[in-house]
């Protein structure tokens, strides 16, 4: 139970120095990277996030969210993603890896006036 | 191995029919009302459809639509008289306005902010300005009775033809088998919207999936030097003249509705040295600080669509006035 503790808080630490690694690695320069650091802890506004094509931002929480989870379910044995024995549940699964990739797919073309004028 | 293949086959079958069913559930593919050409040559909706329209993967855009009984998406029936006050808003699928509830469309918008003014919304997406021009013709009796015409000109699409012609070879191909099948099947349709199947339509066709992307920046370059732009302007200009000689235009009840932005300052031109009146709703559009048009495709959304309503109802109020 202690080494499961232990493997959660390290798994969240490692994700944290890593994300905060990136202000670094992102941040014009160094000075502005520090200026980043300090607004961290004394500056406090919210502001909606918008994505940079307007999509429903919504949409991709949600999707962090379930991969989160699917992510926490299968820490175990990464290698086996479906380790589903039941046939029905492998069955829902795959259909909804595929609805999935549907959902979220993205060409970048418009269709709409070709779809619509034919 | 016989057991293995049998087994996939019925797999991915099973596969496709839970897609089918959870499309058909959550309504992500979307509907478009039949079409016809009528006696008088129009192209336009079978009367009396009802239905919804969906825009995105994910249903980004959910509207309703009614079909009237002059095969025109509107929330009213067309009746003009010579004793009400009409305005006749003809254009494409921008007017014929799938991207959003019928119920608050462009033309309700207009009639909420006046007073005693029908608006008939004579939209049809892929019309140009030969199909508007003619259908103002065809139905001279009816136009005759509206006191203001508005035709939607996207100046870059709309001035290709310098006659009208009904484009039976596209009724007939959307009544074809292979379109029956795919408006039937679902999850086709909604694979065909989204884009899905197209690498797999071009595998069958020309036996490639996807296009060649070593010149594909080719494409992007642009290409009009200032001649071929002249020449251009010249023969749409040539057309407008055309299609104004074969089935008249009153300039004193007939606007267009342009956008400045995407409309060649020759034509802007020819319509001021003509008397030719015009709506343009650029500088509205360029003030907004919400976007003016859908994110999968580049029709006005609903911000869009009120903008353009505000323009044409304070347009309407002057010319009553």
């Amino acid at each position: 139970m202690a080494s499961e503790y232990y493997r959660n808080f390290s798994g969240t630490f490692d994700v944290s120095l890593v994300t905060f690694s990136r202000i670094f690695f992102r941040s014009p320069s160094l000075s502005y990277s520090f200026d980043f650091i300090r607004q961290i802890g004394n500056k406090f506004y919210y502001e909606p996030y918008m994505h940079p094509m307007g999509y429903r931002m919504f949409d991709f929480y949600l999707l962090v969210a379930l991969f989160t989870v699917y992510e926490y379910l299968i820490r175990r044995d990464e290698r086996n993603p479906f380790k589903f024995s039941s046939p029905i549940v492998r069955f829902l699964l795959y259909t909804l890896v595929i609805m999935s990739i549907l959902l979220f797919y993205d060409d970048g073309v418009n269709r709409s006036f070709i779809y619509f004028q034919f | 191995m016989k057991k293995f293949i049998l087994k996939s086959v019925l797999y991915i079958l099973l596969i496709l029919l839970l897609l089918e069913v959870i499309v058909r559930v959550f309504h992500l593919y979307t509907e478009d009302p039949p079409r016809f050409i009528d006696e008088y040559g129009v192209e336009k909706r079978v009367p009396n459809h009802d239905g919804y329209a969906v825009t995105g993967n994910r249903n980004q855009n959910y509207s309703k639509f009614h079909i009237n009984k002059a095969g025109f998406n509107s929330f009213r029936e067309f009746t003009p008289s010579a004793d009400k006050y009409e305005m006749a808003l003809v254009g494409d699928s921008f007017i014929e306005g799938f991207h959003q509830n019928f119920s608050n469309s462009i033309g309700k918008q207009i009639e909420n902010q006046t007073e005693g003014v029908e608006v008939y919304e004579y939209g049809y997406a892929g019309y140009d300005f030969a199909n508007q021009m003619h259908l103002v013709h065809a139905y001279e009796k009816d136009f005759q009775l509206i006191d203001q015409i508005v035709l939607y000109l996207n100046y870059e699409n709309d001035l290709s033809r310098a006659v009208y012609e009904p484009n039976t070879g596209r009724i007939k191909m959307l009544s074809s088998t292979i379109f029956k099948i795919r408006d039937n099947i679902k999850l086709l349709a909604y694979g065909s919207k989204i884009g899905i199947v197209e690498p797999l339509k071009k595998l069958a066709q020309r036996g490639v999936a996807f296009n060649e992307t070593e010149k594909g920046y080719q494409t992007n370059e642009l290409k009009d030097s200032e001649e071929e732009k002249l020449k251009q302007d010249q023969k749409r200009i040539a057309n407008f003249k055309s299609l104004i000689n074969l089935y008249g235009f009153d300039k004193t009840k007939t606007s267009l509705l342009l956008d400045s932005r995407k409309t060649s300052e020759r034509f802007l031109d020819f319509c001021r040295d003509n008397g030719i009146k015009y709506i343009d709703f650029s500088s509205s559009f360029e003030e907004s600080k919400k976007p003016t048009t859908l994110i999968y495709d580049h029709h006005w959304n609903a911000h869009g669509r009120t903008i353009i309503a505000k323009e044409l109802a304070n347009y309407i109020k002057k010319q009553k006035n």
